[in-house]
């Protein structure tokens, strides 16, 4: 062993309060520089002590402790009224979601279907004796239409579905309401000229 | 024999500072208070030797208790232990408030209120607490630790996070400086009386 490790021996002995070991004394004997550091080495580890005396036992004052304990307090109301914040918004979210999910679901229900008779103003209804063509696109709101006078045949009512008299085969004078898409809306035959007659 | 066993089993009851640690975090002040209890003179002592100032070492335990409770820097279990988390706020507090020019030892001392202040009237311990302020930090750390403290090399180089060697040797040279710091007063006379 050189001197570098037997001071690590030096040093630990004499911080334990230990006597050095036989190989130690035998070096301390014959080395001066050691045999100075041990004794230095005692030295210090008491006065050492005494400082640690002097010093250990001390805390800081009561008022510390005080701040810590409000700080803690504080720090649990904070946590409270986040916690409180969180429920409420939270809550308000479900609530916002569950609005805007009737809403959405209310404006995707499919709506009940319209007619053009529905959607034919009274101008054009049955009063003035018009008859809806059945299954005709309802007309948009605000839709211009317009009426023509012209001659039917019996297929064309047919395919309208409108019902024939035995007078239409050959075919009839109606008024047609039709739609802005030129698709019609209602029809009015010419009255009957037998009946007339 | 009772006793010793009875010891044994309220060490091995008594919570951890990590078990502790997470009771506080469920706002449970008998934690903080344990915690505290356990560490708050050994943290005082730590900032008072690194300072020498009472007001930054009562600055320093409260700052680090308050970091504890609200989170801040938070502590984290797989990075060490809490005590070394405790530590670690402390030692950084002392340096900043160091570098920030907080009133340190020489301005207290006119009041009196400063470790050196209160240790004068013994000037063996004077002399040494001197030799120790004019340590590099890190070796103040480890003799504060190792010596004051009574903490073995182990235990220190938890606190400190480093390896147990490097807490050897940085004692080892702290102490061969503090030797040398002494020694002019030894043989002046001031250091006297413990020779042997």
């Amino acid at each position: 062993m050189d001197c570098r490790e037997w001071i690590s021996e030096v040093v630990n002995n004499a911080r334990a309060g230990r006597a050095p070991g036989a190989a130690l004394r035998e070096h301390l004997d014959d080395c001066p520089r050691c045999a100075e550091r041990w004794r230095e080495e005692r030295i210090l580890t008491r006065e050492m002590q005494i400082l640690a005396d002097r010093v250990a036992g001390r805390r800081s004052p009561a008022s510390v402790r005080e701040s810590v304990e409000r700080a803690f307090e504080r720090h649990c109301r904070i946590v409270r009224a986040r916690r409180t914040a969180l429920v409420f918004a939270t809550a308000a979210a479900v609530v916002m979601v569950l609005a805007l999910s009737v809403v959405w679901w209310k404006g995707m229900s499919p709506a009940e279907p319209r007619t053009a008779a529905q959607t034919i103003g009274s101008e054009f209804g049955a009063d003035a004796g018009f008859v809806p063509v059945p299954g005709a696109l309802p007309l948009a709101e605000g839709e211009f239409v317009s009426v023509e006078r012209t001659e039917l045949d019996g297929a064309a009512l047919a395919r309208m579905g409108l019902p024939l008299r035995e007078t239409d085969a050959d075919g009839v004078v109606a008024d047609v309401v039709s739609g802005e898409d030129g698709l019609p809306r209602a029809v009015r035959l010419e009255a009957d000229p037998e009946a007339v007659d | 024999m009772a006793a010793g066993r009875n010891a044994m089993k309220n060490e091995r009851m008594r919570p951890t500072d990590e078990e502790l640690y997470r009771r506080l975090r469920g706002r449970d002040k008998s934690a903080l208070a344990e915690l505290y209890e356990r560490h708050e003179a050994a943290l005082y002592r730590y900032a008072l030797c690194m300072s020498g100032s009472r007001s930054i070492a009562e600055e320093t335990v409260q700052e680090v208790f308050c970091r504890l409770i609200s989170g801040a820097g938070r502590f984290d279990e797989r990075r060490g232990t809490l005590e070394a988390w405790l530590y670690g706020v402390a030692r950084n507090l002392v340096r900043r408030m160091d570098r920030d020019g907080a009133p340190g030892p020489a301005a207290e001392a006119v009041s009196g209120d400063d470790l050196l202040g209160e240790l004068l009237e013994d000037e063996r311990t004077v002399s040494l607490y001197r030799a120790l302020d004019e340590l590099p930090p890190s070796y103040r750390e480890a003799v504060l630790l190792c010596d004051l403290e009574e903490r073995s090399y182990e235990a220190a180089a938890r606190l400190l996070q480093c390896p147990v060697g490097t807490v050897r040797s940085r004692l080892h040279r702290a102490r061969l400086l503090l030797s040398a710091r002494l020694a002019p007063l030894k043989n002046a006379g001031v250091v006297a009386g413990a020779r042997g």
